[in-house]
């Protein structure tokens, strides 16, 4: 490891220090939501971002997220099984809805995917209004069971009741972080080279022997598990479900999050999560001035920065070092 | 199933027809010539309402000549929107879809601050319902399904016939050939989204009378006029109209023998398969 690698991990440490400290110094119930809710969207941007590096943009994910909460809640609700069993147990249903919603979609591409994905995963959505057993129609699930109290001898007890904020920001984040380090090694792993050059070409991946049809395949079942992940903390987390939630606004934030971010590099959709996330807080008295904005700064970043966000640092860095360069000639 | 049951539902479906071709057929023109999803057509169709509701309630014009200048000045404000927005994205599919959606929260938020966030209605402009063999028809959605086959006759028309139209049409089936012709490609990008945008306002100023309308009606249309447009085959005008009544009769029919909802799975579920079973559409070539 080099200097440089060394700098990296000890920032990296320092913010999962920071955020692990963040409950002692937020008191506000209110921030500590924005908050957890924003670790929830991370989930769902960073994993949106896992479906772009093969270069397509899906819609069923927001729906597919949506499903991971509908069935840990039923699970808990109709079954009585424990919120610890049922998540993994909403993740693996989901993983295979979402292989059955894009065995259909894979024959299409690009802009065509992006709709046909739309299309089956609201006839999903739908399926949720439409029958009201077991999903509780329009006005969805409410009551939603929180998870039951962590009990481990020794430690102390983690309850989550409505007024337990800080046990909520905790689970949340620690789901969150380890669904980042996970997708993270994907991403750097054989499946991520694998995804940049079935982006790069389809044709090309297939004659150098990829299986293009298996790996995009493989790919969209881990994002939408992930996505299942989020959707199903957030079930718990807000005890209520509602379709409409998962209806394309929530799928075009999310999109929007992860290209503004940058979907080129891993740490795209967090940024572009963060700021969306902060900049929505920031204009809470001007609630009809949102929109705007967010068509504004998409806008300026397809046009001005295609890479992103993240992308910044990088365009502006080498200016910024010549202009010092000329400002020390002088 | 009485007769009168069913010649109803053959009646609202094919008024739903005409309404979706009139506005299906400005997405087909865009989608046609730019490859582009234009995401904020709904918004035009918003805008239109918009505009009819300003021309005629707020400056108390002729419900007609409101409607005239809704189309003008929607079509204006598409081909600006074409020119500053689409323009440098011009072979990006994704980017200029991208686009269209923030163009559409920009087109939403406009509205809220023109008109405000509260519901409008105008005034009925042909009152009554006239009886025909047991079904109730309102005279005024035969109007607005009269007017607006006038309107697609006429923008039909105007694209067999004069020279823009046919440059349109060369554009749709090779834009470089065209270009090597000497079709513009940038004047026909601008004529086609204006009268995209056109007959989208039309259609919105002609239901402004029939339903309510408020900023947030776009995206709903948006929706309905792509599964249109893919089922009719994309880049096919006359693919584009079956593709409106049949999908009229679908949703009239479904959602009076179960019920709305269903009708909307029918559709998203219409389209799903159409995308991946048959991408071309119904009218389509490959």
């Amino acid at each position: 490891m080099n200097r440089n690698d060394w700098i990296k991990w000890a920032g990296l440490a320092a913010v999962v220090i920071i955020l692990f400290l963040i409950p002692a110094f937020i008191k506000s119930p209110y921030w500590m939501l924005v908050l957890t809710l924003m670790w929830v969207h991370i989930i769902a941007a960073e994993s949106f971002r896992h479906i772009v590096t093969v270069g397509e943009y899906s819609f069923a994910h927001v729906p597919l997220m949506g499903m991971g909460g509908y069935a840990s809640a039923l699970l808990v609700m109709k079954l009585g099984l424990s919120f610890w069993l049922a998540l993994p147990l909403a993740v693996l249903a989901t993983a295979i809805i979402s292989f059955l919603i894009y065995y259909p979609c894979l024959r299409t591409t690009g802009t065509f995917f992006f709709f046909a994905s739309f299309a089956f995963g609201e006839v999903m959505r739908l399926c949720w209004v439409r029958f009201r057993n077991p999903f509780g129609g329009v006005g969805g699930l409410s009551d939603i069971p929180r998870p039951d109290t962590i009990h481990i001898p020794g430690l102390p007890t983690v309850e989550f009741t409505i007024v337990s904020h800080t046990s909520y920001y905790y689970l949340i984040l620690v789901f969150m972080l380890f669904s980042l380090l996970i997708m993270y090694l994907l991403d750097r792993s054989r499946l991520g080279a694998i995804a940049a050059a079935i982006k790069e070409s389809k044709v090309l991946a297939s004659f150098v022997g990829i299986r293009v049809w298996r790996y995009e395949m493989i790919i969209f079942v881990i994002a939408s598990a992930f996505a299942a992940l989020g959707g199903s903390l957030y079930a718990h987390y807000m005890t209520l479900l509602v379709p409409i939630e998962f209806y394309w606004g929530l799928g075009i934030y999310v999109c929007v999050w992860a290209v503004v971010g940058g979907t080129g590099h891993f740490a795209g959709p967090i940024v572009g999560t963060i700021v969306f996330g902060l900049a929505r807080e920031l204009l809470r008295p001007f609630p009809q001035l949102v929109p705007l904005i967010y068509g504004l700064i998409l806008a300026a970043t397809l046009a001005f920065l295609p890479g992103g966000l993240i992308s910044l640092p990088g365009k502006i860095l080498p200016w910024a070092k010549k202009v010092l360069a000329r400002v020390k000639e002088r | 199933m009485e007769l009168s049951t069913f010649l109803q539902m053959f009646v609202n479906g094919t008024m739903i027809g005409f309404q979706l071709a009139l506005f299906a057929t400005g997405l087909t023109l865009v989608y046609g010539i730019m490859l582009i999803i234009n995401f904020a057509h709904g918004e035009l169709y918003m805008l239109g309402a918009f505009a009819v509701f300003f021309f005629a309630e707020q400056l108390g014009l002729n419900y007609f000549v409101s409607l005239a200048l809704a189309m003008i000045v929607v079509g204006l404000v598409a081909i600006a929107a074409e020119r500053i927005f689409f323009k440098p994205l011009r072979g990006e599919h994704i980017p200029s879809f991208i686009m269209s959606c923030g163009l559409a929260f920009m087109f939403q938020v406009a509205a809220v601050l023109a008109f405000g966030i509260k519901d409008k209605a105008i005034d009925s402009v042909f009152p009554g319902v006239i009886m025909l063999l047991g079904t109730s028809v309102s005279v005024e959605r035969l109007a607005v399904s009269l007017i607006s086959a006038i309107l697609i006759i006429g923008f039909y028309i105007f694209l067999l016939r004069s020279r823009s139209g046919r440059a349109m049409r060369a554009v749709m089936q090779d834009p470089e050939a065209a270009a090597l012709q000497g079709v513009s490609i940038n004047q026909t990008c601008s004529l086609g989204m204006g009268i995209g945008a056109a007959l989208a306002a039309a259609a919105g100023g002609l239901l402004a009378p029939v339903f309510i309308f408020n900023p947030w009606i776009g995206p709903v249309l948006t929706w309905e006029g792509f599964i249109v447009v893919c089922l009719g085959g994309k880049t096919s005008l006359p693919g584009t109209l079956l593709a409106a009544f049949i999908l009229g009769y679908v949703r009239s029919f479904v959602t009076t023998l179960v019920d709305p909802v269903a009708a909307l799975m029918c559709e998203a579920a219409i389209l799903g398969i159409i995308l991946t079973l048959r991408p071309q559409g119904l009218l389509g070539h490959e």
